[in-house]
Formats: C-alpha cells, sequence, structure tokens
C-alpha cells in the first residue's frame, strides 16, 4: 500500500532526471515522460483494483498522524489520481507533434516536459493528501509549473496573460494560507482527520465561516472560481492548446476536489455550503454571458469553462450524497468535454469568423464539437443531460429560495450556452474560400478518444452511476475517513 | 442504461423498430437515387404498423422496452390520442418523401447538397415524433422534445445561408423551452417524487394554484414555443420558410404541433379544463382558461395579418401556420366535445392543406426559381394541375365549404357560440377574414393575371413517380 507514494514520487524523480538524461540521449529524454505516465497510471489503476473498496490512509516515513503527513486513497481519490496521468499522456506536448514550432530545441523541449511532469506530481498529490500542509505545497508546486507552462510560447502576450495570472494566483495563496493559519490558530492541526473531529467545538461562528471563505477564494484561483478567475480567458487563449487543456480539464478538477474535501470534512454549516452556492451562480451567470460575448474560439470555451464550473460549485453546495454525486459527475463530464474542446481549438485558434468552412475540411472534428456540445449542454440521451438532471433535481429539492434562483440561472446559462455554441457549430458548416487547417492527428485522436468515452458513458449511464454513487457515498462518509486515518487500535488507547 | 425487454414484442415495438429502420436504411443507402424511392416504402411500412396496433379504437400499447436510469423508468405507450398524431406525422413524412423522391433530389443533388442527410434527417424527424408521442414519463416526453428539436434544426440547417440564421434562431427559442420545460420537470420531481406521468397527474388536484400556475407559465411556455404561441412565435415563418421544399411541406404539416400534443397530454388531459377555468388572473377577471383561449385567438390574427403582408409564397403560408394553429388551441380551450373535436380535426386538416398548398408553391418555384409573388404571375396556363392543387389548398385554408377546413373551423366556431364566447367567436371570424384575403393574394399573383415574359417557356412541373 505504500506504493501509493509511487505516483507522487515518481514524476517528480523523472522531472529532475530529465534535463540530464537528455543531454546524454534525446531520444530517452522525449520518452522518459510518457513513459513515467504510463508507470504511474499503472500503479495507481491496480492499487485501486486491489484496494477492495475499504479506503486506507499511508502514514508517509512511517510518522504516525496527526504529527505526521499522510496520503488517503478512496474512491474519489483514485479516480482523480488515475485521470491526472491519463490525461496528462492524452495532452502531452509533444506527442503527434512533428517538429516546427517553439519546441524544436532540445534543452527548451526537456525543461517544458520537466514542468508538465511536475504539474503531474502535484495533482496527483493534491488528489491524495490528508492534510493541509501538504495540499498547500502540492497546490503551489501546481501553480509554479503552470506559469512556467502557460508563457511557452513565448509571446509578448502569452507574457502579460501570464504575470496577470501570477498576481491573482499569488493573492489567492495568501488568501489561502491566511485561512489555512486561521484554521492551525484555532485547532493546532492541518490534518483533515483531526480537522474534522475537531471543527463542531473550534470552528463554527464567523472564524471558522472566514477560514473557509479565504480558503475556497484561495484555492478557488485554479477552479476558476467567481471572482479570482480573470485570468483566466487570457492564460487559455495565449498558452499552448495542450497546455490549457490540462488546466481547463484537469487541474481545475483537483482544486475543486479540495474544496470539496474541506467543504465535506471540516466545513458542515450551511453558511459555507451558501457562499459556495453564491460563488457558484456569479460564475455561472458571468462566465456565460461572457462566453456570448466572446470573439475567438479559445476565449470562448474558456468563458464557458468558469461557467461549467459554476455549475460544479452550485451541484457541491447541495450537500449530502445527491449533492456529492451530482458534483463529481458534473465534474468529470467536464474533465471530459473541455479537455476535448481545447484539444479541438488548437489549430481553430483564431477568431470565430475564421472559422467557417473548418467542418468541411474535418468532418470528424466538427463531428466531434458537435458531440461535445451537445453533451455540454444536456441533449438527451447524452452523458451531460443526466449529470445535469442531478444537479436540478438536487437543487429543487433542496428548494431554498437561493437554490431556486441557482436552479433558474443554471436553465438560462444553458441556453445562452446553445446559442453560442452552435453559432459557431453552424459556422463549422458554413462556405468559406479558405478554411482553416484540420486539427492535428493526436489532437483528433485524444477527442476521438474521449467521445468514445463518452458515448461509452451514455450508453452505460445505468451502471456507471451505480459506481459513481458509491464513490460519492465513502467521499461523504466523514467517520469513514476519520476512522481510516486513525484506526480504532490508536483511539481506544487514549 | 438498464434496458430491459419485459415479454415478447408488441406492435408499438414494431412500429418504432421500422422508423428506427429507416433512420439506419437512409444512413446506408442515402447517397444512392434508390434511396427516395426506398424512404417512401418505408415510411408506407411504418404506416401499416401504425395501423396493426389498432389504438385507435382499441387498448392502449405498451411497448416492451424499458430504460431505467437512475432508477427512473423510461417507457412508452401508445392510445388513440398518439396514434391520431401519430398517423398525421407518417402521412406527413410518405408525401414528402414522395415529392423529394424525384427531379427535386436530382436539383437538390446538382446544387451540392447531400441527399443522405436529407434523407436521414427526414427519418430522424419522424422517428423522434414517433417517440415523443409514446411518452409516458416526463423524462421520456423531455428525451423526445429534444430529439424533436435537434432533428427540426438538422433539416431547417441543410440549406446554409439565410437558413442557418433561421435555424440558429429557432434552436434559441426551442432551447429556451426546453430549458424551461427541464425546470419545470425538478420542481415536479422535488413535490411528487417521480418523473411518471401517472402519479404526476394523479398528483395534480392536490397541488395549490401557485403551483399550478408555475408550471402552466414553465411547461406551457416551453410547449408554446414549439407550437409558436404568441409570443414565441417569432422564429417560425424563416425557419419553416427557408427550409428547402419537402422539408418545409413536412414542417408545416405536423413539426409545431408536436407542441399542441404536449399542451393536451399535460394541460387539457392532465390538469383538465375545469380546474384551468377555476384558477382566476389575478386583479382581472379571467381564468387562467380564458387566458389561454385569449393567446390562442390573438395567435389566430396576428400572424395572419403578417401573412397578408408577405411577398414570398413560402412566408405567406409559413405564417399562416402560426395562425391556425390558435384555431386549435382555441377548440381545445372550448373543452366540449364538439370544440375538442373540431380542434383535433383542424390538426387533421390543416396539416393536408398546408401540404398540399406548400408542396404546390414549391413546384412553381422548381420551375420559376422564384417565390416572390411580385414576379410571379399567369402561371395557370403554364400549371394547371398545380394551379388546381392550390385552388383547393386556398378554399380549405381559408375554411370556406366544401372543403375540409371548413369542417372543423365550422365545429370551433360553433362550440364558442355554444359555449358562451362571442368574443372570441368574432376574434376567430376576423382571422378567417385575413386568411381569405391573403390566400387570394397568393393565387392572384402566381395562378392569374400577366403570364410574364421569362416564364412564357416554362413546364410543368415534374410528376414524382
Amino acid at each position: 500500500m505504500s506504493q501509493l507514494v509511487l505516483p507522487v514520487v515518481l514524476p517528480l524523480l523523472a522531472a529532475f532526471l530529465l534535463q540530464p538524461l537528455s543531454r546524454v540521449s534525446g531520444l530517452a529524454g522525449r520518452a522518459l515522460g510518457p513513459l513515467t505516465l504510463v508507470l504511474c497510471a499503472w500503479i495507481t489503476a491496480r492499487l485501486w483494483l486491489d484496494f477492495g473498496g475499504a479506503p486506507f490512509s499511508v502514514a508517509i516515513g512511517g510518522f504516525i498522524p496527526p504529527l505526521g503527513i499522510v496520503f488517503y486513497a478512496d474512491h474519489l481519490a483514485f479516480l482523480f489520481a488515475l485521470a491526472v496521468p491519463l490525461f496528462a499522456l492524452l495532452f502531452w506536448p509533444e506527442l503527434g507533434d512533428k517538429g516546427g514550432g517553439p519546441g524544436t530545441d532540445p534543452n527548451r523541449e526537456a525543461r517544458r516536459d520537466a514542468l508538465v511532469l511536475l504539474l503531474v506530481a502535484a495533482t496527483t498529490g493534491l488528489a491524495l493528501s490528508g492534510d493541509l500542509f501538504n495540499i498547500y505545497v502540492f497546490y503551489e508546486l501546481a501553480a509554479v509549473a503552470s506559469f512556467g507552462l502557460v508563457s511557452l510560447t513565448g509571446t509578448a502576450r502569452a507574457q502579460v496573460a501570464t504575470l496577470r495570472y501570477l498576481l491573482i494566483s499569488a493573492f489567492g495563496s495568501v488568501l489561502a494560507l491566511v485561512g489555512i493559519s486561521i484554521l492551525y490558530l484555532q485547532t493546532g492541526t492541518l490534518n483533515l482527520a483531526q480537522l474534522s473531529q475537531l471543527a463542531p467545538y473550534t470552528l463554527q461562528g464567523p472564524l471558522g465561516l472566514a477560514a473557509f471563505a479565504l480558503m475556497v477564494i484561495g484555492f478557488g484561483v485554479k477552479a476558476e472560481l467567481f471572482p479570482l478567475n480573470t485570468w483566466v480567458p487570457e492564460v487559455y487563449a495565449t498558452a499552448p492548446a495542450r497546455v490549457a487543456a490540462l488546466l481547463a480539464g484537469l487541474v481545475s478538477k483537483l482544486a475543486v476536489l479540495v474544496v470539496v474535501r474541506l467543504l465535506v470534512l471540516v466545513f458542515q454549516q450551511p453558511e459555507a455550503s451558501q457562499l459556495l452556492l453564491v460563488l457558484g451562480v456569479l460564475g455561472v451567470v458571468t462566465g456565460e454571458l461572457a462566453a456570448w460575448r466572446a470573439r475567438d474560439f479559445p476565449r470562448m470555451i474558456a468563458f464557458s469553462s468558469i461557467g461549467q464550473l459554476g455549475i460544479v460549485f452550485i451541484a457541491f453546495s447541495i450537500g449530502g450524497d445527491i449533492g456529492l454525486l451530482a458534483g463529481i459527475a458534473v465534474a468529470l463530464h467536464h474533465l471530459l468535454v473541455k479537455s476535448a474542446f481545447f484539444g479541438l481549438a488548437a489549430r481553430w485558434n483564431g477568431s470565430l469568423e475564421g472559422l467557417a468552412g473548418a467542418g468541411r475540411r474535418a468532418p470528424l472534428a466538427a463531428g466531434l464539437f458537435v458531440l461535445f456540445a451537445l453533451s455540454l449542454i444536456g441533449v438527451p440521451p447524452l452523458l451531460g443531460f443526466w449529470t445535469k438532471i442531478l444537479v436540478l433535481v438536487g437543487l429543487a429539492q433542496g428548494g431554498a429560495p437561493l437554490q431556486l434562483f441557482a436552479l433558474a440561472a443554471v436553465l438560462l446559462a444553458t441556453a445562452v450556452e446553445a446559442n453560442y455554441l452552435f453559432r459557431v457549430a453552424l459556422r463549422l458548416y458554413g462556405r468559406a474560400d479558405r478554411p482553416p487547417a484540420p486539427p492535428a492527428r493526436w489532437d483528433l485522436g485524444a477527442a476521438a478518444v474521449l467521445g468514445v468515452v463518452l458515448i461509452g458513458v451514455s450508453l452505460a449511464i445505468s451502471p456507471a452511476a451505480d459506481h459513481l454513487r458509491q464513490v460519492a457515498r465513502q467521499a461523504g462518509d466523514v467517520a469513514l475517513y476519520v476512522d481510516t486515518v486513525f484506526p480504532k487500535t490508536l483511539a481506544g488507547r487514549d | 442504461m438498464t434496458t430491459s425487454m419485459t415479454s415478447s414484442m408488441t406492435s408499438l415495438d414494431h412500429l418504432l423498430l421500422v422508423s428506427a429502420l429507416t433512420v439506419v436504411a437512409m444512413l446506408l443507402i442515402g447517397r444512392r437515387r434508390i434511396a427516395g424511392p426506398v424512404s417512401v416504402v418505408l415510411y408506407g411500412a411504418q404506416f401499416a404498423a401504425l395501423l396493426a396496433t389498432g389504438t385507435l379504437f382499441g387498448e392502449p400499447v405498451a411497448s416492451s422496452l424499458v430504460i431505467t436510469v437512475l432508477d427512473q423508468p423510461l417507457h412508452w405507450r401508445y392510445d388513440a390520442l398518439s396514434w391520431f398524431f401519430a398517423m398525421i406525422t407518417i402521412g406527413a413524412g410518405f408525401c414528402s418523401a414522395w415529392y423529394a423522391a424525384g427531379a427535386w433530389m436530382d436539383r437538390y443533388r446538382d446544387q451540392g447538397h447531400s441527399p443522405r442527410l436529407f434523407h436521414v434527417a427526414l427519418a430522424l424527424n419522424v422517428f423522434s415524433m414517433l417517440l415523443l408521442l409514446g411518452s409516458r414519463d416526463l423524462l421520456s416526453l423531455f428525451l423526445g422534445w429534444e430529439l424533436v428539436s435537434w432533428a427540426s434544426f438538422l433539416m431547417m440547417a441543410l440549406l446554409g445561408g439565410l437558413a442557418f440564421q433561421a435555424a440558429l434562431r429557432y434552436l434559441t427559442y426551442a432551447f429556451a423551452g426546453a430549458m424551461a420545460v427541464l425546470g419545470a420537470m425538478a420542481l415536479i420531481y422535488s413535490q411528487v417524487g417521480s418523473f411518471e406521468l401517472d402519479p404526476v397527474v394523479a398528483a395534480l388536484p392536490g397541488m395549490s394554484n401557485g403551483q399550478i400556475w408555475l408550471l402552466l407559465l414553465l411547461l406551457g411556455g416551453g410547449f408554446a414555443v414549439k407550437m409558436g404561441l404568441l409570443p414565441f412565435h417569432l422564429w417560425q415563418a424563416a425557419a419553416y420558410a427557408e427550409s428547402s421544399g419537402p422539408a418545409s411541406a413536412f414542417f408545416g404539416a405536423i413539426s409545431a404541433r408536436m407542441g399542441l400534443y404536449a399542451i393536451v397530454l399535460v394541460f387539457v388531459a392532465g390538469v383538465g379544463i375545469a380546474r384551468l377555468t377555476s384558477m382566476e388572473v389575478p386583479f382581472t377577471f379571467l381564468s387562467s382558461r380564458d387566458l389561454i383561449a385569449w393567446i390562442a385567438a390573438l395567435t389566430v390574427i396576428l400572424p395572419t395579418y403578417t401573412a397578408l403582408q408577405q411577398h414570398d409564397a413560402r412566408y405567406l403560408l409559413a405564417w399562416h401556420g402560426i395562425g391556425q394553429g390558435g384555431y386549435m388551441l382555441l377548440g381545445l380551450m372550448v373543452g366540449n366535445a364538439v370544440g375538442s373535436a373540431g380542434g383535433l380535426l383542424h390538426v387533421f386538416n390543416y396539416a393536408i392543406t398546408q401540404a398540399a398548398l406548400l408542396m404546390a408553391v414549391f413546384a412553381v418555384v422548381h420551375r420559376t426559381g422564384t417565390a416572390d409573388l411580385n414576379k410571379l404571375g399567369g402561371l395557370v396556363t403554364r400549371m394547371p394541375l398545380t394551379f388546381l392543387v392550390l385552388l383547393f389548398g386556398i378554399i380549405s385554408l381559408a375554411g370556406l365549404p366544401p372543403m375540409a377546413g371548413f369542417v372543423s373551423k365550422w365545429m370551433v366556431y360553433r362550440s364558442l357560440v355554444t359555449e358562451g364566447m362571442p368574443l372570441l367567436f368574432v376574434a376567430a371570424i376576423v382571422g378567417t377574414l385575413g386568411t381569405i384575403l391573403s390566400v387570394y393574394k397568393l393565387i392572384h399573383n402566381i395562378f392569374l393575371g400577366q403570364l410574364r415574359m421569362e416564364h412564357v417557356g416554362c413546364a410543368r412541373p415534374p410528376c414524382p413517380c
């Protein structure tokens, strides 16, 4: 079980080895990254298959929690820990890329690969960490890696976007750090399990809520949560498309996971959920309206991503097993769809007018776009419909005025979304003298794989829903979390 | 998706299977010339399968296909009302496919459009409507509703150019309506705990007037979009008129009636006219039933007089389509036997009429290349048969004896008078006056008067057989 640290440690190790190795042999340097990712995915998958459904925790270095730091593995953690290497592999920068562009210099290539590996290590760590200290460290590591990645193109616009990202991200980190310090002052621990034991006594009231608000807004920077999400459109529009796919699809989901763990384990007061709901609604409304006004494809899907993550937060704010189920479902669906969108956007990165006729040159890509768009706006019988109806029914059952307002906001935003996505779809099928270049074969392949997954899950929706319900139930079981990190034998001793 | 086939296949399964098979067949052979005749035969087979269900006078037939998702079953069942609408749907598909099978499709292909896409879109429209008409729970209703919307969108967008804009506008309206329906579904589920229609209908009497009003606004609003009721009608004329000929005829005949079917299913059969009558509109002397009836009456009048101002024959007929929907709803809102029968009969009569009219107009377009009423004239000498079709069609559309349209309109008028709604009766008559004026313009500007020089060489429209 202590192999659980390998998916975090191996990419770190590989990242450090990459520079020297690529000087010795360029081929080995290029192969090291993907191989490490495959190995990580394989280890995680095997552990997930072996662990038999009961969550377990690993005390790093044998130091017993709460003094030592822990990794905690349940279905939810495994789900995301497995998604990280798989998506990183799918959007690995140089796979299927036949030279050219800024990445031809081998030194530069090695640096870029090292950054992706760092990002992978950090996000896997976020999925598995069982204490706030580690979460903060991994979060910062992910931030640093992504700064380097988004400025890769080296253009002036990319530099400006990165600088803005850096400033906002640093501000968010400070907020999160203040929140964490409040927690530490109040409870004297950063272990999530111990925090959840102490929370009912020490974190009720305004101080606890303030800590939660600070951490949600702080960690929300990466999760594109309103209000610290103004970096999103510029960064996604100027960063390499695959990096944007990783950030929008994967990294944002891991930041969401952090917020969810905090919400479930530590902050169970209704005000915390309400805060999340309000921020989510604001995100949905602003994101979708901005996307509607956007005039180029990457910005449009970036704004739309803000809106979608708003729905994710709304779903988690519902609370209970149904809220968790809805939230995880929406998050996973968005992971599939938005990654594929950014993959397709690699060559379709000009203004929307410039996309005219692209569908005639690349029928498969345009077909995939339509498929993902249909699923994103929730057309039955595709997966997106079922995730959306989970959220809507959850909100309607909650029945509070604010929740009904959120329900109306989600529906309205979806109608707006349908308009702008299909404005693009029609343009793809229009006639033009000079249609844009079709997507690269690897990007198209990645999108096709995700499309097949989407259709597969849509067809097998019932078993998928049952599995996901199990995941949600386990993630929502606070007592299980505490018992796993502090086994009964230990609890019996004091 | 847990799919369970409970027992042996029922006659409804056969119908849906034949319809799905049509879609698949068109996907496979749609590119070839034989696809046209094959599709006509397949729609004929669907019609036979529908007759074989025998649900018009017999017992309702359920499909043995039940799909369970998230513990919620989706199932389908046909009763007399479904049969009636399905009969018109398949009939419209049959006629449109036949219309498209011959020379029209050759021209369409030569213009660089894809025959396969057209065939698939038409088959998909028919299939999704058949699904919608059988839905017996809100989930399958929504599934069918969305499928119909997207299939229509596909068929509208086939021609490109102006049709793209019209289709996008349709999509925006339809999707906003669908979202209202979805919101209503979530609210209903939180109240009733089920998506199935029978428990929902059973729970309706127990709901407060406020809740019914909310449903009326959300569901009724959503359904009204597809039907093209005021004030959600602005998308319809352009979307239907800019489609290709057979598609336009199909849309005009049946597509908008799916909204009417859903209104009948939920509000006439579910909530009930009596309940609607008992709900007062605050600060007025109107009940909710009066409100709907007046919306229907305004839907008759305003679009009909908009039709009068059109210079394009296609738009003129499409605007009429919106107005005629008002008569159907008006009859149903009267709610007595004669009124309801008149409203439903008008669905059938109008479908035949509108399809015939649009086919005649598009036959003219096929030969002359324009539907602009100011650039046509005197074609009666060149296309006498088309003239006759249009003549009979407009008599029926205007609701004059001895054509079918007269019968159903007369029933609606009669029920309005006997039920004591004279003002609505006057409104209906005013609408008819507008129809008479505008169809006169239609037939005169196309067929009567001076033949234009450029049309002297026009041949008769090709016979599609």
